[in-house]
């Protein structure tokens, strides 16, 4: 009787490139730490302004340091405002506006690079010589002034404006990443296997060259979005930015910045939003050299 | 690596070249009284001027035929030695000293004056105070272009010495309008020769000629503007400082910063709201009431806002108190009139007052019950940390007394503007500061079509007090019987307007008698404001702070006022000619 | 390399020309004017206005007009500080940006290379976790609020400085240490990636078999390859930091070229604007340059290769 096939040894699981990289993430400890934090941070931003009161205005109890306030017969744990409003409660809503502005103009730059970059890279030539070209005279352009430009020219409705502004000039170098990558992917066996099978153009960008290029993507995409944020608050500083009755932490910190004089010291004011911001920058900052050194092959590239 | 080194270097040298550079201005040395001026002025053409830190510089620089006296704030004679006055107020004949004199030597004569007066009102100028002399016979004509031939105005020059303006009424505060810093004269050679060769740039140190008590020695953009006494200037014993510095910054915190460690003797800007309970104690701080008033604008021509009721309520629905108490925090004062106090001779109605519960009856009244079918409010303002925080207030109180949604919507400066003059707002935040003190600055501007009016108010009632207002003594000569009747007060009015016709017409007393009049037209026209038609909100009154330090003398507070009683210094005027140093 | 340098220098004109157009045509679509005022002007004395700024004209003729007089080396006037002309404007404030900038570069440089040096070569230590945590936080606290900080500290606390102003030594330290904190954290991270990319490379560990001393092995082998990736960030860098931030010059009064580049966005100073625009993309071109021969200098495989 001939018996069934033995199922083959142990086979070595092959590992893809995301799998590896991950693992390689995952033991720096302090990129780990940095996903949990924003991780709990993000769910916090979201589900704290439900249960803790941000919006009312207490006139009365303006300025109360962290603590009990006998005023509102409440107890702050970061005290309140110039307009006695919480300011624990808000710098968690304003954490959702701050994250939500750094995540969705960092991707409107990365869809915006990527399509750029994968045309640029792919087509090739000529096309990609001017395409580059444009690319090089709009880093000569001073986008911050371009940036309060559009700002002052759409006014604040809102804040479609803002991830639009701030996304519309990053994305430069997103398209410099993908089409360098592209590049360098583009006439490996696979590509041209894919291509005398009769794939058409846009069926091999998306569904070969994209993933590969995601890698450096990702990880840039993470640092971009401190940078963002911090142009953010710089806009809020002029007053340009977010607008109330939307708060964010770049306006808390320049809130609590003007509040810093030498008489009278309302420090809650300016530390808690700066604590915010410093250490989800710093955690973003940690996560995205995590990647990099974990997912890119050599190791340690500069 | 010697190639790296050597570029290094070049590089290196490079750059001490440029700190080189830099350094070049010659470092200007503390001045004997430093202040915060605000913003970096725009210009200090007199024509182009607007607003105080322009103003400031420029009534320090040029002498207009009279000036404010610091102490008392009243018009005392400038390069006009003194004036007749004829034709029922209509005609000014101002006499010229003969000792006043230009910085570059040249006498300032009555041909200067013609001739400033003519650029200011030249429609190629541009001026943005220009209707300052549309009291002038066919100024307004020739300003607006609809007139080419200059002879035709009101303004002549008698000789060398002698100025006459012919005014098409009597305006009792025209002195201070000559005064005022739109109305100073300019060099003419020295602007006709930059008009030519290198326009706009006649102001510039190097170029400029003045007649007042300060030279312009030296204006760093963004830095500072660096006065120095005039020698030549006919009162020059009359100024005890020497050099004053300007400082320029928009930002209010380098300003108190700058004030707080002694690096600017006078902070006339504002500063953080937050500074504010710690700046009330010091002893060099002090205040009184201002004439400026917050506001807000309702836009008149939005349907939910045509029933006066709806308007009425509005007005009762906010509570100024908690504003004045908990918001603001320097002593401001609720505004339940448009024209703040203080105005000599001036008598204001009520106002309608704080009742939530009468805005609610008029709002159902109006078709409004609890507020149901109203559309929200938004409410527009600059951005501003004082002005979101009132607005965030009032937005508040309206959604409690009236059940309306409410809410604060800013923008920046220009937009907000623009929205503002285009009526495209709900309400929009304003604030308005007397030229002179008259009421007339303030009510002049809600007439039909007026250019600060933006609401789109509307009354005939109106346009016809202002007419009465702007030339009372001959309303009292043809009074009209159905005025009185219109009027809350018609039977007070009329007995005033018996008692001025009891005095020959023409006649100094009729005249000094029609000002009763006036008075009580500017209260109805008030009344109409803020009690009947309520086309605006008036929310409270600014107060005066001063900040300076206690070496300086010449920032008066309070002024000296008649009978030898002091009275608030609520235009806050502090002319520059006025400071001294008490420690030299 | 000579090849290079004209090549750049040609292509000058051509990037200023685009981004000058591109500004104009942002600028115009902008709603306001420089000419907004609080009290309400006749539309007569607008009109006036206008045409007297050569503002009644289209958008093509305008942007000819000021090409035509930039050639001339005519910036134009500025509408917000009359009686100025571009020219006048950036002529004095770019010195003061330059000092200032090249102050802070300079001392970001002085601070953030050893530090970065140090870090990478005691990778992993005690060093390395702590000052690359304060690097990251230096690029992680926006500028006014490290301002703020510093003036309270150091002026209030201390009176060990002015509060502002320029003119005078005393006012350079305060201003160039806030402007020169985020550049130094970029460059500490820098230099310490560039130490570790070149650490491993064989020529170096050729230099540590043969036993040579541990400065040597830094100063004459290891630096110009790790000084690479600091080098290549200058080049933006300076660009950044000369044209002045806005922040530090708001805070401390210092009338550069950060607050010509803000207010005159704010005040649709469209002619400043695009003088900013001018000076910005003109030093970010040379200062590319000025890079890119550095780099070139200091790594022969970019030599040889070109």
């Amino acid at each position: 009787m001939t018996a069934a096939p033995a199922p083959p040894p142990d086979a070595v699981e092959g590992r893809s490139l995301w799998q590896d990289g991950l693992r390689r993430l995952l033991r720096n400890r302090a990129a780990a730490a940095s996903a949990m934090f924003l991780l709990v941070l993000v769910a916090a931003c979201v589900a704290v302004p439900f249960f803790v009161d941000h919006k009312t205005r207490r006139t009365a109890a303006k300025f109360e340091a962290p603590g009990y306030s006998e005023k509102t017969r409440m107890f702050h744990v970061f005290g309140t405002d110039d307009l006695g409003r919480d300011l624990f409660a808000r710098c968690f809503y304003g954490g959702r506006i701050s994250l939500l502005i750094g995540v969705v103009a960092t991707l409107v730059a990365v869809a915006i690079g990527t399509v750029y970059g994968s045309l640029a890279g792919y087509v090739g030539g000529w096309t990609d010589a001017v395409m580059m070209r444009i690319v090089d005279v709009l880093y000569g352009v001073p986008y911050m002034l371009i940036v309060l430009l559009i700002m002052v020219a759409v006014g604040e409705r809102g804040l479609v404006p803002i991830f639009a502004a701030l996304g519309l000039f990053q994305w430069l170098t997103t398209a410099r990443i993908v089409r360098g990558q592209v590049l360098s992917f583009k006439n490996r066996e696979f590509v041209q296997a894919a291509r005398t099978i009769g794939s058409s153009g846009g069926r091999i960008v998306f569904r070969h060259l994209l993933p590969n290029t995601m890698g450096p993507v990702i990880v840039y995409s993470t640092l971009m979005v401190p940078s963002v944020i911090l142009q953010e608050a710089f806009l809020s500083y002029l007053g340009l930015g977010v607008q109330e009755p939307h708060t964010s932490w770049g306006l808390l910190a320049s809130e609590g910045a003007r509040a810093i004089n030498p008489i009278e010291t309302y420090w809650w004011l300016l530390t808690f939003p700066a604590l915010f911001l410093a250490s989800t920058l710093l955690a973003l900052n940690f996560l995205g050299d995590g990647l990099r050194d974990a997912f890119d092959p050599k190791g340690r590239r500069a | 690596m010697r190639k790296t080194l050597l570029f290094c270097a070049a590089v290196l040298a490079a750059g001490l070249g440029v700190v080189a550079l830099a350094f070049q201005q010659s470092a200007l040395g503390r001045a004997d009284f430093t202040f915060t001026n605000g913003t970096e002025p725009k210009t200090i053409d007199p024509h182009g001027m607007t607003g105080q830190p322009d103003g400031r510089i420029g009534l320090a620089l040029f002498e207009g035929l009279t000036y404010y006296d610091p102490a008392t704030l009243n018009p005392v004679p400038g390069v006009a030695e003194r004036w007749d006055i004829g034709d029922d107020g209509r005609l000014w004949t101002f006499h010229l000293r003969r000792n006043a004199k230009w910085s570059n030597g040249d006498p300032v004569t009555a041909r200067d004056f013609h001739w400033s007066w003519k650029r200011m009102l030249e429609p190629k100028t541009a001026a943005e105070y220009s209707y300052m002399l549309w009291d002038v016979v066919n100024a307004e004509r020739y300003n607006k272009g609809k007139l080419t031939d200059f002879s035709q105005v009101g303004l002549e020059v008698l000789d060398d010495w002698t100025f006459r303006v012919r005014l098409k009424t009597y305006v009792p505060y025209f002195l201070f309008l000559t005064s005022f810093y739109s109305l100073l004269p300019v060099h003419r050679a020295t602007v006709e020769k930059s008009d030519a060769e290198d326009p706009g740039r006649w102001t510039l140190p190097s170029n400029i000629v003045t007649n007042g008590p300060f030279l312009l020695e030296a204006w760093v953009v963004n830095d500072r503007i660096r006065l120095r006494k005039n020698p030549g200037y006919w009162n020059a014993a009359s100024i005890r400082l020497d050099t004053i510095d300007a400082l320029s910054s928009d930002d209010l915190t380098a300003c108190i910063n700058a004030y707080l460690r002694g690096e600017a003797d006078w902070n006339p800007s504002y500063w953080p709201a937050t500074l504010n309970p710690e700046i009330l104690k010091r002893p060099d701080f002090t205040r009184t009431e201002a004439s400026i008033v917050y506001y807000y604008r309702i836009n008149n021509t939005r349907p939910q806002f045509k029933d006066r009721r709806v308007r009425q309520a509005l007005s009762l629905a906010i509570d100024r108190k908690e504003i004045v108490e908990n918001v603001l925090g320097l002593g401001e004062k609720e505004a339940f009139t448009y024209v703040p106090p203080g105005i000599p001779g001036y008598e204001p109605p009520r106002g309608l007052g704080y009742d939530p519960e009468r805005a609610r009856r008029l709002l159902a009244e109006a078709g409004y019950p609890g507020g149901k079918g109203f559309p929200p409010i938004q409410l527009l303002y600059n951005t501003h940390e004082a002005h979101k925080q009132v607005a965030t207030v009032v937005a508040a109180q309206i959604e409690d007394a009236l059940g309306i949604k409410a809410e604060p919507f800013n923008v920046e400066w220009q937009a907000y503007q623009k929205d503002t003059r285009e009526l495209k707002y709900d309400l929009a935040r304003a604030g308005w500061i007397a030229d002179y003190l008259d009421p007339n600055t303030y009510l002049d501007m809600w007439i039909t079509d007026g250019g600060n009016n933006q609401t789109g108010y509307t009354s005939e009632l109106y346009d016809r007090l202002y007419r009465i207002a702007k030339d009372t003594p001959v309303f009292v000569g043809e009074p009209t019987e159905d005025l009185y009747a219109l009027l809350v007060e018609g039977d007070r009015m009329r007995e005033l307007v018996a008692a001025a016709r009891e005095f020959p017409a023409g006649s100094a007393e009729r005249t000094a008698a029609a000002q009763s009049v006036r008075m009580l037209v500017f209260k109805e026209m008030e009344r109409l404001l803020c009690e009947i038609d309520v086309p605006i909100l008036p929310i409270y009154i600014y107060v005066t702070k001063t900040l300076v330090k206690p070496h300086i003398g010449g920032c008066h507070t309070y002024l000296d006022g008649p009978d030898g009683k002091k009275i608030p210094n609520i235009l806050d005027m502090h002319p520059l000619r006025g400071f001294y140093r008490k420690d030299r | 390399m000579l090849r290079l340098i004209l090549h750049r220098l040609l292509w000058l004109p051509l990037v200023l020309l685009v981004v000058l157009a591109a500004t104009t045509w942002l600028m115009r679509a902008a709603p306001g004017s420089p000419f907004a005022a609080e009290k309400q002007v006749d539309r007569e004395i607008q009109e006036q206005m206008l045409k007297k700024w050569g503002e009644d004209k289209n958008g093509r003729q305008w942007f000819v007009a000021y090409l035509k007089g930039l050639v001339r080396g005519d910036l134009g006037p500025s509408y917000r500080v009359q009686g100025r002309t571009v020219n006048d404007l950036l002529g004095s404030a770019l010195p003061v940006s330059l000092t200032l900038g090249l102050l802070a570069l300079f001392l970001a440089l002085l601070v953030g290379v050893p530090a970065g040096f140090l870090a990478g070569l005691r990778q992993n230590s005690l060093w390395d976790y702590g000052s690359m945590a304060l690097a990251l936080l230096g690029i992680s606290l926006p500028a006014f609020v490290v301002g703020a900080v510093l003036v309270i500290v150091l002026v209030f606390n201390w009176n060990a400085f002015p509060v502002g102003g320029w003119g005078a030594l005393s006012q350079l330290p305060l201003p160039a240490v806030t402007l020169a904190a985020p550049f130094a954290a970029v460059i500490a991270r820098l230099s310490r990636a560039g130490v570790l990319e070149v650490v491993h490379e064989d020529y170096v560990r050729t230099a540590k078999a043969k036993g040579l001393p541990k400065g040597e092995i830094v100063l004459k082998h290891l630096i110009r390859g790790a000084i690479l990736p600091v080098v290549s960030y200058l080049g933006p860098a300076a660009a950044a930091i000369f044209t002045g931030s806005f922040v530090v010059e708001k805070l401390f009064r210092i009338p550069g070229m950060g607050m010509h580049f803000v207010n005159s966005a704010i005040n649709r100073d469209y002619l400043l604007i695009l003088g900013v625009v001018l000076v910005y993309s003109t030093l970010l071109v040379l200062f590319n340059l000025v890079v890119d021969v550095a780099y070139g200098l200091l790594d022969p495989r970019v030599r040889l290769g070109k």
